[in-house]
């Protein structure tokens, strides 16, 4: 007993890693947008709570989305039976349920017909498993209770007392045990998640715990993009089919799993300046098809974003994308310049920035009609997609995503006497409901850094009435003034260890002469690299000896943070820094 | 200050168990309304393990020192633990060794409950089969306890142990009694068995002590469990939460609590009438044949009917429909006449005295016929 409570005690404690509160082993909803022909869903797999068991679906329409009947079909990989059903789109957004059947954990596909064509979205149905740790959790209470009613036994019948010390001690040592390995079970470390990062099998769904490999590498090769060539008009719709392979081995890429709310984000920019963001649905392993409507001749841009299957999100870009003929469009959209208002089908959009540089980052901010009514998309409360210096050939594209509320009113200039703000979670890290919550905003922030001067396309997306806006803007980068680059500096910040919430740090600075920094004052932004999240520039105020206080640092979800410093004269520095809950 | 029997020591530390038991599945239940399925093993159910573990141990020691005291030659204090039942070679008392096989029992029927688990998901029913075999072996240890500070009911600590364990007994009776609830009957099932309980239980302190006044006073300390678990069990639950950082269920309401809003609230109300009736009827020179049925039946009525009402008081639902409120009383008052048959009976057994009605203690005149 004792040589076991050794044992649960080394398996757990050596590897001690915080618990990972998604809950994707035991299986969470599953958001996938899907733009399925001339309708723009929103499908939302529910968590399979019993095997086999229901699979409730709910598919979700934006505005513009044509009535009709979609044909689901739960599709088993490996092993378990098909199922189907049926559910009618009345026309008007918003969800529509759906429940189709599951009966075996392993990797399934999702299948939504519309008649024309056929989208099938992976996913994988988890059985219920159980760690290690609760396995030597109730081992122990098991072996407690068992002992327990053995020592009763012995008590009653044994010539001498001393014989129901060996039942007693098998009591102690099972509570021991159980004890202590509940009281570790909430550290232990999540196995790798089948379907995130390794291949789904019927096994490793079924427990992932069995033959879990023990410090391996999960990153596979980039992937490539290729878009089929086929004949697009511009006026018409037009299918566009896309090829995803495998950069080493040029096979077809099938491992493309779900980031942001979707399989694949496509960006199509036309020649005429519009974006589509658009998500493309998967015809078969390695194809992706989507229908839109070009509305000019011309080449037209195409970039993706993706997340292979073992981690990291990678953003493709087709060679040459693709040409339209037919009609060319003489009249570009106006857009937004970097401080103006305009009006965007219908809704009333401001926009401030301070003038960019390059190589600084500058914090954008919008108004987006004037209720706190903006509904997430994708996760997100807003995205900005950047594309730019335009005459070179764009050779940059971001992609950033909004800040919170609290962030993006955070002495927004020109733009006081805002609606009052509904108190809202972090974006960051936190639950944002799903779209059908209609109360953020109306004004979301965003702060990016532009690398290259020029001029920058910008478009702005959020959702409002199941509605995507998309605000045009362009920008004028200037070029950063030239500065004779300094000598780095040895950088460190006080606290190393934050809480979640907004909170001020001390950085200090030497410089390589061990002498502490004289600037008059420092520039800091918080960056939170697994999120691809850069919180706006803070002035950081001398202390003395090198020391700087830096007020209000958003800090808005644990995770191992950036400070990016920058002090005149000298390079720009990055220390890290931990946040936790 | 003179040193603590062992007795108590006993009956207390099985008192603990139980009590760990109980706050842990407050707790637990309050979990699942307010967070989720378990990803991992909590501590709400850490504590509710630990509680019969707990119990179990300390069962084990009081059955271990009657059996050593008879190996030596001692005979065993009637007040540890009360009368002793002949198993295998030694005498056990018979509280401790309950309470002992409940706990065991609960702690088998874990590895039960993983299995059940295992093939039918995380999200099964609280009434599923092993849970309801979790909650009856809860059930049996807190009756142990009842049991043990029963026959010590001579001792002052034999009836302040016995207003404790009754009521622990009484708020964790829903769990059990939610068993009960898809039997088809023309009345709220789950109302009428927990008026019964709830009769039983305060008439069984009543008959016990042989004082009216003890069905009055467990019911004060119910209610007083009542409010601590009230405020615990979402304190708990949602510091919990923050804790390990998982995020609270979309759209919880104002809800009451789980299970503390199934607890009476009007048992005093229900005590103070059904003390009085064996109070005043015992005055009066009624039969005490014939008036714990009449205390019970009153009680059972005042409690079906108040549990009827408190569903939309506390916001649980709106008020059941009139035919279901007349069904419910008249069960209440059938059911609270067996459970103040049962409780006479009950208390005679622990009083060892079954065959002999059960005198009671009322103050005035009539106090020369008590058994004090």
């Amino acid at each position: 007993m004792a040589g076991f409570l050794l044992a649960a005690l080394v398996a757990v404690l050596g590897a001690a890693v915080p618990a990972h509160a998604d809950g994707a082993m035991s299986g969470a909803d599953v958001t996938v947008a899907q733009s399925l022909g001339d309708r723009e869903l929103t499908v939302v797999l529910r968590r399979v709570a019993s095997l086999p068991g229901p699979l409730h679906v709910d598919v979700l329409a934006h505005a513009g989305s044509p009535a009709g009947t979609l044909r689901l079909g739960a599709l088993p990989s490996a092993a378990g039976a098909p199922s189907s059903a049926s559910l009618t789109l009345p026309g008007t957004p918003g969800p529509v349920p759906a429940v189709l059947r599951v009966d075996s954990a392993g990797p399934w596909e999702l299948t939504i017909d519309d008649g024309q064509r056929l989208a099938r979205i992976p996913f994988v149905v988890h059985a219920q498993s159980m760690s290690p740790a609760e396995r030597w959790v109730y081992g122990g209470f098991v072996a407690a209770g068992l002992s327990l009613a053995a020592a009763l036994v012995v008590a009653l019948a044994a010539r001498s007392g001393w014989w129901t010390a060996l039942p007693g001690a098998g009591v102690v040592a099972g509570v021991a045990v159980a004890v202590t390995a509940a009281l570790l079970s909430a550290s232990q470390p999540l196995p790798p998640a089948p379907g995130e990062d390794l291949d789904a099998t019927v096994v490793n769904a079924a427990d992932p715990y069995a033959g879990m490999p023990r410090g391996a590498a999960f990153s596979r090769p980039p992937v490539t993009l290729t878009v089929q060539r086929q004949p697009v008009v511009a006026g018409a719709p037009a299918t566009v089919r896309l090829r995803v392979t495998d950069a080493a081995t040029g096979l077809p890429a099938d491992d493309l799993v779900v980031h942001d709310g979707g399989l694949m984000h496509l960006m199509v920019v036309s020649p005429s300046d519009r974006l589509w963001h658009l998500h493309p649905i998967r015809t078969a392993p390695g194809s992706y098809e989507v229908t839109f409507t070009p509305d000019a001749a011309g080449t037209y841009a195409v970039t993706a974003e993706v997340a292979r299957r073992g981690g990291g999100v990678q953003m493709l870009r087709a060679a040459g994308g693709f040409t339209a003929t037919g009609r060319t469009q003489d009249r570009k959209a106006e857009p937004l310049t970097v401080r103006s208002t305009g009006t965007i089908d219908g809704v009333g959009v401001q926009v401030a920035m301070a003038d960019p540089v390059a190589g600084t980052p500058v914090t954008l901010r919008a108004r987006i009609g004037d209720e706190a009514d903006l509904q997430p998309w994708l996760g997100m409360l807003g995205h900005l997609i950047v594309a730019g210096p335009t005459p070179e050939g764009d050779p940059v594209w971001l992609h950033a995503h909004a800040m919170d509320d609290a962030t993006a009113m955070h002495d927004m200039e020109g733009m006081d006497g805002m609606a009052a703000m509904v108190p809202m979670p972090g974006v960051l890290g936190a639950t944002l409901p799903d779209e059908t919550v209609a109360a953020y905003g109306p004004a979301v922030g965003f702060t990016v850094t532009f690398p290259l001067p020029g001029r920058y396309r910008i478009w702005l997306q959020a959702e409002k009435d199941y509605r995507i806006i998309t605000v045009p803007i362009t920008a004028d980068v200037r070029p950063a003034p030239e500065a004779a680059p300094g000598l780095p500096q040895i950088g460190r910040v006080t606290p190393e260890r934050a809480r979640t919430g907004t909170r001020d740090v001390t950085v200090t600075l030497t410089g390589r002469d061990g002498r502490p920094a004289t600037a008059p004052q420092i520039q800091v932004q918080a960056v939170l690299p697994t999120m691809g999240h850069a919180s706006p520039v803070i002035t950081g105020i001398p202390r003395g000896r090198g020391r700087y206080a830096v007020p209000g640092v958003p800090l808005m979800a644990a995770g191992g943070w950036q400070l990016r410093v920058t002090a005149p004269g000298s390079e720009p520095l990055t220390i890290p820094l931990t946040v936790t809950d | 200050m003179p040193r603590p029997s062992a007795g108590v020591l006993g009956a207390a530390a099985v008192l603990l168990g139980t009590g760990t038991s109980l706050a842990g599945i407050v707790w637990d239940v309050q979990w699942h309304v307010d967070v989720g399925p378990d990803t991992f093993f909590t501590l709400s159910h850490l504590m509710l393990y630990s509680g019969s573990a707990i119990a179990g141990l300390a069962a084990l020691a009081m059955v271990l020192r009657a059996t050593f005291a008879q190996r030596a030659g001692r005979t065993a204090d009637p007040a540890e633990g009360g009368r002793t039942v002949r198993v295998l070679k030694f005498d056990a008392p018979l509280g401790y060794l309950i309470a002992g096989a409940g706990a065991a029992m609960f702690l088998l029927y874990g590895l039960m409950d993983l299995w059940w688990h295992t093939v039918y998901g995380f999200d099964a029913d609280l009434g599923s089969p092993p849970h309801v075999a979790l909650f009856s072996s809860i059930t049996v240890t807190m009756v142990g306890s009842v049991i043990v500070f029963g026959y010590a009911r001579d001792r002052r600590w034999g009836r302040i142990g016995l207003v404790v364990s009754l009521p622990i007994l009484m708020t964790f009776s829903p769990l059990m009694l939610n068993a009960l609830a898809e039997l088809p009957a023309p009345f709220d099932i789950e109302i009428v068995s927990a008026a019964f309980f709830c009769t039983l239980s305060m008439l069984l302190a009543a008959g016990i002590t042989g004082r009216p006044a003890y069905a009055i006073r467990v019911a004060a300390v119910l209610g007083a469990m009542q409010l601590a678990l009230w405020f615990f069990a979402p304190w708990a639950s949602h510091s919990y939460a923050s804790m390990v950082n998982l995020p609270l269920r979309d759209g919880l309401g104002d809800a009451p609590p789980e299970l503390p809003s199934a607890t009476p609230m009007f048992l005093l109300v229900a005590a103070a009438v059904g003390a009085g009736v064996l109070a005043y009827g015992r005055r009066a020179g009624m039969s005490m044949r014939l008036l714990p049925q009449l205390a019970g039946a009153v009680g059972g009525l005042v409690l079906a009917f108040s549990l009827d009402l408190q569903v939309p008081l506390v916001g649980n639902g709106p008020l059941a429909a009139p035919g279901t409120l007349v069904a419910d009383a008249l069960a209440g008052l059938l059911f609270g006449a067996l459970a103040g048959f049962l409780a006479w009976r009950f208390a005679g057994l622990l009083r060892g005295e079954s065959r002999k009605p059960i005198a009671i203690v009322v103050p005035g005149p009539a106090v020369q016929g008590g058994l004090a």
